[in-house]
């Protein structure tokens, strides 16, 4: 464990765990968005007037990507990254801040991937009947609660970790 | 649930989803009971031209007067209809799976045409994958070999058993038998649950029509062996077996199936109805295909507008032709098979 | 400020007034009608069928001109047309006479005329444009068309050949056929055009070749020129229809200026369609016909005061409607708190005897989009555009509450951006001081702070819920309904989550204050009770215990002494179990030690009571209530369901952040302030400003527009979910009233 530790400086550790998280979010979120723009694409041919009700619905598995983003834009606020001491950072310290960014990089891969799954399930209810957006809108909202949890639980992981520091 | 984890799914939105969506939205605009009520209480064939005219049927049944021009429109129709399927839907064997019965029934009128100089009742359809003119030419000359697979082998064979026999039934029987075989093919080779189950429910059908319409012209076991269709749900061996059985055992064997109800419809004290048997068929169908419409994402959606809008044009034609030929408003109702919506 | 009450009004009118009491009906719009013909099986009052017809013949002829205009119209470019319709503004004069003001069958032959010369110039020009496709390939044919002709001995053929088998053909025809010859007219990568002449005597031998090779013929009849020649006339052809087209469009945008009569009148049609309609909700008889119908209790006298003038005619009942109707929805809220009706509606209006929970959800709702948005900045942006849409556009009035409901989560974003000192998301070094000031709590520096805030927040409105399910209960008057559950349940919820965050301080803070150890062990105590008062109340155990008490002094009563014993037995040992159940409670959390006797107690007791069939009723409810305190474990849930509110606070703040990053260090990168005045300076500001483009660009599309779907959902999903599920069903209907209901029309006075 300690030569595997040792195989990437703090620097390198604290980057992999920030693109990690943002490259995790953004593969997620593209995908689902993939998912529900086809089909908005196919209600929207058939009736332009859907557009505006489609929008929101193809926006929902956006947020993981942002949510990826601020991970990473979280590590370089609090490790000075920008600043210049990212060369300094401990090792075992890297690591840790790569661990916190763990669970945004996986959680909302897959959430945003099955967020676009719901979504689709969700569309024809705004096909059918317009004025059901909004219930068309909650359903896939639902799937959000664990991206948003696990943001959560990284930037915990990444306070307790800069407090470690000290 | 099978497929929750299963790599399917994943793809199936990238594949299907412009598909799905545009049919989302054609199927709310499928004809209403409500309009069909419309269309069945209008008193001549021009308003219910008007009434249709608001519909996606309007630019095609402009001005139709006769029969046949209502025929050959609605033909158009739902050649439109398999355009569409074409283009949104990747897998080229869907479009095929709606096309196969029409080149069958083609290629049967023209062999009949061509031996027993039969005139065909119906004009020749369009909406096969073949290009009627050419097919007919082949079979006149008897340029066989150059009709393309799957159609090629079958209509060798029937034309070799019926000029052996003399008997224009094997053509029939073996037409319909490789036109059931390539259909479940298809099905299997789409991998999809759904179109199998539906492949599997046309061929119980069918061989219950067989089985009761021998049982009414009293023909014999061996034609039975020859006609039954395979790959049924009900195995075509426990047909053969009750054959000579009295018809309770037919209702016995399909007890627990959800033919019941169709044979208890049919048969009434000891008696064969066939008269209302292809409607409640198709109704049958038409009953499972309408669980597409819980399907968020797949094939199925697609292939269920299809099998609805076959069905909406059947009703159609029904309706229309009805209103030509004066037939009375009641009897029409109760020809007019089940709505998708 | 609730859901407001209607009353059922029976009317019963002579056929002579139908025709001015129902369009009067239909203009006042108080009456939601009720379909007769389902409750009766009387003969209904017939839909006079011909109107009917000639009316939606009508109505499709001027939805075609509608349609039709619609082409030639100047699009609307942009999302915020797409999304938003605009409306006609039109008097109610204009209205009931539009009929007269236009001419409309000589426009509709006008229309349909110019339709069908435009179809057929189109088709024109299609055939045209595909005949020129064909020819263009063999421009460089320098023959007459009509020249390429076979002699007495020669053929001549025009064929395509695919490309690839070009070089193979020509050499065969070569070996095979020396005298004939072969010119390639034009080469393209897939096709191949050439033109062949060969001796006629050879052709048999010659067409199998040419089948091998796919050479498809090609034969112009209807041209004679050159290729070259025929197509400059084509293409002058074009040209003249074009222009005919053009003259033709023109003409129809001539027709535009009749669009909003052409709206009016198919608005005005549609009434009278929707007025014929609703005959077929009446019942009738000879001389008179009857209809049912809801109205508003506020509009009661008006509709009375409507009635007097055909007070001969008409009679009019009023009711309240019985207890097991279902009246149809309609709220009213003060225009403060109407912008929220938007997500009660949304979720599904309420039943007619519950709470309109729109007072309730409006300020949770307006503090947590604030908490979610949380920016001066974004909330002035969102609050102008959003006002300024409702108040400028015509939109229909569930748009403009939806928009009032963002303007209003704007301003609670400048509020909570003021108190957390968030500016576009710029750094607190470059806020003036009186801001910094106004700031109670910066998230970033304070995380757990604010983390705590998001989940008393959640505890704050769960309870709330709770209160609020009791409330309703107690209107409806079911009083011990609310005592046994939602009381019984909010007084556990409170000790649970006091001893909760005192056992975690315990953990957490290293030197434990001693008023937390002084008020630990009776909030301990207070948990245990309260538990012991969901198994007991949730289960309604007391209730079952009193019923099977009542019931033994019936059968003692009766001197049935057999059944009376069995009773006494089962009422003996399920309170044995209970009580011992209850005193295990007790002592366990009073800390002190438990009797090793008691467990041994219950158990012995439990298999009794299970054993014998008459107790077995009273352990249903024991553990049905022991499952409910089970479920108070979704507590938990739904109050850290609310910690959503610091992620989405903090996602738009560090996007902004980031983006202002970005300027930042190209400032200091190229440190341009200092030579601001150099060519190089200039350079490098224009630079500076392409880039100040991009990154506002970035904040009001990704972020703002982005951010603002998470500002609407999740706070609307709390509402939904966590809210929501302590005390609302919804299930009522919308109150539709039969009125002149228009999508496109908004009448002015």
């Amino acid at each position: 464990m300690e030569s595997f530790i040792n195989a990437l400086s703090g620097f390198h550790w604290a980057l992999l765990g920030a693109a990690a998280a943002c490259i995790g979010g953004g593969i997620g979120s593209a995908i689902g968005i993939t998912y529900i723009a086809n089909v908005a694409g196919g209600i929207i041919t058939e009736d332009p007037d859907k557009f505006g009700p489609m929008l929101p619905l193809v926006g929902i598995p956006g947020t993981q990507g942002i949510y990826g983003f601020i991970t990473a834009v979280l590590v370089t606020v609090f490790f000075g990254l920008l600043g210049g001491s990212g060369p300094k950072l401990p090792t075992v310290v890297g690591f840790q801040v790569f661990l916190a960014c763990m669970p945004v990089a996986f959680n909302c891969c897959v959430s945003a991937i099955y967020q676009g799954l719901t979504s689709v399930g969700a569309a024809p209810m705004i096909a059918k009947r317009t004025e059901e957006a909004g219930k068309a809108l909650i359903l896939p909202a639902l799937v959000e609660t664990y991206a948003v949890l696990s943001l959560i639980a990284t930037i915990l992981l990444l306070l307790s970790v800069k407090a470690g520091m000290g | 649930m099978k497929h929750l984890l299963s790599f399917r799914q994943f793809i199936e939105p990238i594949k299907y989803g412009v598909g799905v969506g545009r049919v989302k939205v054609l199927e709310t605009k499928l004809l209403s009971c409500h309009q069909l009520e419309r269309l069945v209480e209008a008193d001549d064939l021009e308003e219910q031209l008007r009434i249709l005219a608001e519909t996606g049927y309007g630019e095609f049944l402009e001005d139709v007067k006769t029969f046949s021009e209502v025929e050959e429109a609605l033909e158009n129709y739902l050649k439109k209809v398999f355009l569409f399927l074409s283009e949104v839907c990747p897998d080229e064997k869907a479009l095929q799976f709606f096309q196969l019965k029409y080149d069958f029934q083609n290629i049967k009128a023209m062999i009949k045409e061509k031996y027993l100089q039969e005139l065909p009742d119906d004009p020749f359809s369009q909406l096969g994958f073949l290009e009627v003119e050419e097919l007919r030419n082949l079979i006149k000359k008897g340029n066989y070999q150059e009709i393309p697979e799957p159609y090629k082998t079958p209509t060798i064979k029937a034309i070799k058993q019926f000029e052996e026999k003399n008997d224009p039934q094997e053509i029939d029987i073996i037409l319909d038998q490789a036109l059931f075989e390539e259909l479940f093919s298809i099905a299997s080779f789409l991998k999809n649950d759904y179109l199998e189950n539906i492949v599997k429910m046309m061929i119980d059908l069918a061989n219950l029509k067989i089985f009761l319409r021998a049982k009414k012209l009293k023909r014999g076991r061996d034609f039975l062996e020859k006609a039954f269709l395979e790959n049924g749900q009900v195995k075509k061996e426990n047909l053969l077996e009750i054959f000579h059985e009295p018809l309770d055992a037919l209702i016995s064997l399909f007890e627990a199936t959800p033919y019941r109800k169709i044979l208890l419809n049919i048969i009434s004290y000891g008696k064969v109805d066939l008269d209302f048997f292809d409607k409640l068929a198709d109704d049958f169908i038409l009953e499972f295909a309408k669980k597409a419409k819980l399907i968020a994402i797949g094939i199925e959606p697609l292939i269920g507008y299809v099998i609805a809008k076959e069905n909406e044009v059947n009703i159609l034609r029904l309706i229309l032709i009805g209103r030509i030929e004066k037939v009375p408003k009641d009897k029409l109702r109760g020809r007019i098979r089940e709505l998708y919506a | 400020m609730a859901v407001a009450k209607v009353k059922k009004a029976f009317i019963i009118s002579h056929h002579s007034i139908k025709n001015s009491f129902l369009k009067e009906l239909q203009e006042s719009g108080f009456l939601q009608v009720i379909n007769l013909r389902e409750k009766l099986e009387e003969e209904r009052e017939e839909v006079p069928l011909e109107e009917l017809r000639s009316l939606n013949l009508t109505f499709s002829k001027v939805q075609f001109i509608h349609d039709f205009l619609k082409n030639f119209e100047e699009k609307k470019k942009g999302l915020l047309a797409s999304l938003i319709k605009e409306k006609f503004k039109v008097t109610w004069d204009e209205f009931e006479k539009i009929e007269e003001k236009i001419d409309f069958n000589k426009i509709y032959q006008e229309c349909e005329l110019l339709d069908f010369n435009l179809t057929h110039l189109s088709n024109q020009i299609n055939y045209l444009k595909a005949s020129r496709e064909n020819l263009l390939p063999w421009i460089t044919l320098k023959l007459k068309l009509a020249e390429i002709k076979e002699t007495k001995r020669v053929g001549i053929i025009l064929g395509v050949l695919p490309s690839a088998s070009l070089s193979a053909f020509q050499q065969e025809l070569e070996e095979t056929f020396p005298d004939s010859s072969l010119g390639v007219i034009n080469e393209e990568p897939q096709n191949t055009y050439i033109l062949l002449f060969y001796y006629k005597e050879i052709y048999n031998d010659l067409a199998p070749l040419m089948a091998k090779y796919g050479l498809r013929l090609v034969s112009f009849p209807h041209f004679e020129q050159t290729p070259q020649e025929e197509i400059l006339k084509i293409e002058e052809k074009i040209e003249k229809l074009e222009q005919e087209k053009e003259k033709l469009i023109a003409k129809a945008r001539n027709l535009l200026y009749l669009k909003k009569d052409i709206i009016v009148l198919q608005e005005y049609i549609n009434s009278r369609i929707k007025r014929l309609e609703v005959e077929s909700n009446f019942a009738r008889t000879k001389e008179t016909f009857m209809l049912e119908g809801w109205v508003l209790e506020e509009n009661e006298n008006a509709l009375r005061q409507m009635m007097e003038k055909y007070s001969h005619e008409v009679d009019l009942t009023l009711l309240e409607p019985a207890e097991d109707e279902k009246p149809p929805i309609f709220l009213k809220n003060s225009p403060i708190i109407q912008p929220f009706e938007t997500l009660t509606r949304l979720f599904g209006m309420p039943d007619y005897r519950e709470l309109d929970p729109t007072p309730y959800l409006a300020p949770f709702f307006f503090l947590f989009f604030g908490i979610c948005l949380g920016d001066v900045g974004y909330g002035v942006l969102l609050t102008m555009a959003c006002w300024w849409m409702a108040k400028k556009l015509e939109v229909s009035e569930n748009v403009k509450r939806g928009l009032l409901l963002f303007a209003y989560g704007g301003i609670a974003s400048i509020i909570v951006g003021v108190l957390t000192g968030s500016y576009f998301g710029l750094d607190a070094k470059y806020l003036p001081a009186f801001l910094k000031r106004a700031v109670i709590i910066w998230p970033l520096d304070n995380l757990t702070t604010f983390l705590l805030m998001t989940i008393a927040l959640g505890i704050i409105q769960v309870s709330f819920g709770i209160i609020l399910a009791a409330v309703n209960n107690i209107r409806n008057g079911q009083f011990s309904k609310a005592i046994y559950d939602q009381v019984t349940t909010i007084l556990f919820l409170w000790a649970a989550l006091s001893t909760l965050t005192l056992a975690l301080t315990e953990v957490m803070v290293r030197v434990t204050p001693p008023w937390v150890e002084s008020i630990f062990s009776p909030s301990l105590k207070a948990l245990g009770a309260t538990m012991l008062g969901i198994v007991f109340f949730h289960g309604r155990y007391f209730n079952r215990f009193f019923e099977s008490f009542g019931n033994l002094f019936e059968l003692i009563k009766k001197k049935e002494l057999m059944e009376g014993a069995k009773k006494l037995i089962a009422f003996i040992v399920s309170t044995l179990f209970t009580f011992s159940v209850i005193g295990w409670v007790v002592t366990f959390f009073t800390f002190k030690n438990i009797h090793p006797n008691l467990g041994k107690l219950i158990l012995v007791s439990f298999l009794l009571a299970f054993l014998f069939k008459p107790s077995r009723q009273l352990l249903v409810s024991f553990f049905s209530g022991l499952y409910s305190l089970y479920n108070m474990s979704r507590y938990i849930g739904n109050i850290l369901s609310y910690v959503r509110l610091l992620a989405l606070g903090l996602a738009t703040g560090l996007i902004a952040g980031a983006l202002n990053l970005l300027v930042e260090i190209f400032i200091q990168q190229t440190g341009f302030h200092n030579y601001i005045f150099s060519i190089k300076g200039v350079v490098v500001l224009l630079m500076f400003l392409v880039l100040l483009s991009i990154i506002i660009f970035f904040h009001l599309i990704i972020n703002l527009g982005m951010g603002l779907i998470g500002c609407f959902v999740h706070p609307a999903r709390l509402q939904f979910v966590e809210f929501f599920s302590q005390f609302y069903f919804d299930g009522g209907r919308k109150f539709e009233p039969f009125a002149i209901q228009t999508k496109h029309l908004v009448f002015k006075e």
